[in-house]
């Protein structure tokens, strides 16, 4: 194991709607990928 | 006595014959007198460095093999034709040395059979069936993977790891010869199509990890064309992306369907989005021994799918990180993002063939895609080509309900909290499918877990899959996230939190203000779910 003090620790300020804004960006990409698009591009493949 | 040949007119003849390792003795014996391919044809010359790379040295071929998935075709196809074509197969095992007369002494009685079983055993390195078709003869084929692949446990970077392997059974003359690998088989164009093959090959191991019974290519060509089809199935031109998703129902499985490309109006796009981690979600489900089947567009040939059953990870991963692309304001690090090959079993080219990811090239006036899958496939005029890959298809048992992109999600939030807590150290997650019991079994093993955790793990009734979400920070495993994999998609799915890192768990009881109001301000909810998991953990 690395000794732990060689982690500083918390970060001292955080921009609070930045990163909820950043966590946004993720639950819409999540909620995309998640469906699957009718305009598959895959849709009319034969393989 | 020497080992009777096939022209003595001993009974042992009819049985098997032993030949130096050789590309010609390797296609005469594969090929037949109808057969329209040559040695120098691609995927022999796959085959035969394949295994020379193995150090095969020694080949035993048994000259009359009745194989079950050739019996079904030719039952189903082959022998209404009017020209004959044979019923029986060769079978040809593959060894890194044998004693021809130890063999023959075997046979005869004279010699020790636990002492040669024991060193053919130990030189074993797979077998192959042959096919008496003009095209087709790459029947079944079972080879380990090359030495040096990581088949279990931790990765290695820029180390082969193979995890979609299961244990074969052969049998020459009495003596048993287990071989692990993963079975391969060419298209006939008949019976089957790339997607045939590609499927046979995935339903080989989910039949043996999730139990269901092991189709031919001519039951699985059944299950997918049952309901919709065009034109006729047999001889097979192909099947659809639908029609694959409907073979995996047919074996009592449910298809997760991922599309990597789709089209998009947004501004700024270029007409197109990146739908999935492409990496990072090949390697979650191929890390936990689930193996995909990947249909793909060949530029300046066509489409085609192959079963991707392992990967590669590097040092730092391809120059283009799957994870910004699909989410560009994502500051977590994967993993699978570090995947820099693929190996596929592709029946046009052999098992366990290699695609390396890397940024697209325009071939054949097919604009480039930001990943591309390098292979060794050729254009009609003899330049190297890319994969497009289109869509995946993955086999899971039925309770595998929640997908691994909803793991990642619920993995955002704790990696919010790390990477404020520890701001110096870089994190990294690693996120893959599992059964309890191949956890368990891992943690079982480990010793570099405190007693309490360790015994709360091994006792604690977990569900029968599971997404395991493992951080590290430096490279020590800190913490790990348990998402049930059998819930639904609408629903807190975080099972379990591990903290295994004693820094860290001080860390988390002096969390500051702002963090906690972020993850309670969370619009999804799963930030304040988790503070109340961390809550609890710390008190």
């Amino acid at each position: 194991m690395k000794e732990p003090g060689r982690r500083k620790g918390w970060v001292t300020k955080i921009d609070k709607e930045k990163e909820l804004a950043k966590f946004k960006s993720t639950d819409k990409r999540v909620k995309e990928s998640l469906l699957v698009s009718e305009e598959s591009l895959s849709k009319m493949m034969k393989v | 006595m020497p080992i009777p040949t096939e022209d003595t007119d001993n009974s042992a003849s009819r049985f098997c014959k032993i030949e130096p390792f050789s590309l010609q003795s390797l296609f005469s014996n594969i090929s037949n007198e109808n057969c329209l391919r040559t040695q120098n044809d691609h995927s022999i010359l796959y085959l035969y460095n394949y295994l020379n790379h193995l150090n095969c040295t020694k080949i035993v071929i048994e000259q009359e093999y009745v194989d079950r998935d050739f019996l079904d075709d030719f039952a189903s196809y082959y022998v209404k034709c009017f020209k004959e074509y044979r019923r029986f197969c060769r079978r040809i095992h593959f060894f890194t040395q044998l004693d021809d007369n130890e063999l023959t002494s075997y046979l005869e009685g004279s010699g020790d059979p636990v002492e040669i079983s024991g060193k053919l055993n130990k030189a074993y390195l797979g077998y192959l069936v042959a096919k008496p078709l003009p095209k087709a003869i790459i029947g079944r084929t079972v080879l380990i993977p090359w030495e040096d692949t990581v088949t279990s446990g931790d990765d290695v970077s820029q180390k082969r790891s193979i995890r979609c392997v299961r244990e074969y059974g052969a049998n020459l003359a009495g003596i048993e010869l287990p071989v692990e690998g993963l079975a391969f088989q060419e298209q006939d164009k008949v019976m089957a199509a790339c997607a045939t093959s590609a499927l046979w090959a995935a339903f080989q191991l989910t039949g043996n990890l999730f139990g269901h019974s092991q189709p031919t290519q001519s039951e699985i060509t059944g299950y997918a064309t049952r309901f919709y089809q065009q034109t006729r199935p047999v001889p097979s031109t192909g099947l659809t992306t639908s029609q694959m998703s409907q073979a995996v129902r047919g074996v009592g499985l449910e298809p997760e369907f991922k599309e990597v490309y789709s089209r998009t109006t947004e501004e700024g796009s270029g007409g197109w989005r990146y739908n999935i981690p492409l990496l990072s979600t090949c390697y979650s489900y191929l890390r936990g021994g689930i193996p995909i089947i990947l249909a793909s567009l060949v530029k300046g040939i066509g489409e085609h799918a192959v079963t991707l059953v392992g990967y590669r990870l590097g040092e730092t991963g391809p120059s283009v990180s799957d994870i910004r692309l699909f989410d560009s304001e994502a500051d977590i690090e994967l993993r699978g993002s570090r995947v820099i090959k693929f190996y596929a079993h592709d029946d046009q080219i052999g098992p366990y063939s290699r695609l390396t990811v890397q940024p697209g090239v325009e071939v054949a006036n097919v604009a480039p895609l930001p990943i591309e899958l390098g292979s060794d496939w050729r254009t009609r005029l003899g330049t190297s080509t890319t994969f497009v890959p289109m869509s995946l298809i993955i086999p899971v048992y039925h309770k595998i309900r929640v997908p691994f992109i909803s793991a990642y999600h619920l993995a955002t939030r704790m990696n919010f909290a790390l990477i404020k807590a520890m701001s110096d150290t870089p994190v990294e997650w690693d996120i893959f499918i599992s059964s309890v019991n191949s956890y368990k079994k891992e943690i079982s093993g480990r010793s570099d877990i405190a007693a309490n955790i360790r015994e709360n793990i091994l006792c604690l009734s977990h569900p029968r899959f599971l997404w395991r979400a493992r951080a590290f920070a430096d490279d020590i495993e800190v913490c790990e996230l348990i998402v049930d994999a059998t819930d639904m998609e609408m629903s807190f799915q975080l099972f379990n939190l591990n903290i295994f890192d004693e820094y860290l768990l001080e860390l988390l009881r002096e969390m500051p203000e702002d963090v906690q109001e972020v993850l309670e301000e969370d619009a999804t909810g799963i930030g304040r779910f988790l503070l109340e998991v961390i809550r609890k953990k710390i008190a």
